[in-house]
């Protein structure tokens, strides 16, 4: 029997990949729209170019989780495995450095109306956890489940 | 979508898990467990590479009255 050893991915995760794709764009498309609003009403909820970068950061976050949950990513591969890690530790230093900062400089999380980029640190770090613990309970849910399946 | 148990059944015939038929038709396990529950209907390639593997044709596997 002719053994095919994949590297790339097949015809059902290339469909999803593509799905998924897709939604992150609706999303950034939108979640842009709404901040372009926002702003031309004259509500600014964070200082300079952070507002944007967060919304490309959280559709990021969006579809790396989607992509973990439709099984696109090889989950047990070392490569991965590390890359989720280095998700987990960054999160939590990320979080760890912006609550120390926050609490240093004694300022509130928003400043005249808009969300200091410390505070947003935090909320960095907890979109790069969100994915760290994607992984490690849709590994486990796949390593409890493979055999019922 | 129905069940494709034709699949499984000539996948329990020789005795292969789901893991070999995978890898040896060059997908992922998830892929070919979409296709024997009947989520996912393969590409005319993909049937090929089953039936072969399978040792049926494509008719025994795939053809629905």
């Amino acid at each position: 029997m002719i053994m095919i050893k994949t590297r790339n991915l097949d015809e059902l995760q290339l469909l999803k990949r593509g799905n998924v794709f897709k939604h992150g764009l609706s999303i950034l498309v939108g979640l842009l729209l709404v901040n372009a609003l926002l702003y031309s009403c004259g509500i600014d909820w964070a200082s300079g170019k952070w507002a944007e970068l967060t919304i490309i950061l959280f559709t990021v976050v969006f579809c790396n989780i989607e992509f973990i949950c439709y099984d696109i990513y090889p989950l047990t591969e070392r490569r991965q495995r590390f890359l989720f890690y280095f998700f987990g530790l960054f999160g939590t230093v990320s979080i760890a450095v912006c609550v120390y900062d926050l609490i240093n400089e004694q300022t509130g999380i928003i400043v005249d109306e808009k969300i200091v980029s410390s505070a947003l640190g935090i909320v960095y770090g907890v979109m790069f956890l969100a994915v760290f613990f994607t992984y490690i309970c849709r590994a486990q849910y796949k390593a409890r489940h493979e055999k019922d399946e | 979508m129905a069940k494709n148990l034709r699949v499984k059944a000539a996948r329990a015939a020789l005795d292969m898990t789901q893991k070999d038929l995978a890898e040896a038709v060059g997908v992922s396990r998830q892929t070919m467990n979409a296709i024997e529950k009947g989520d996912y209907y393969p590409s005319v390639k993909l049937c090929i590479e089953i039936c072969k593997v399978l040792r049926k044709t494509l008719d025994e596997l795939f053809w629905e009255d």
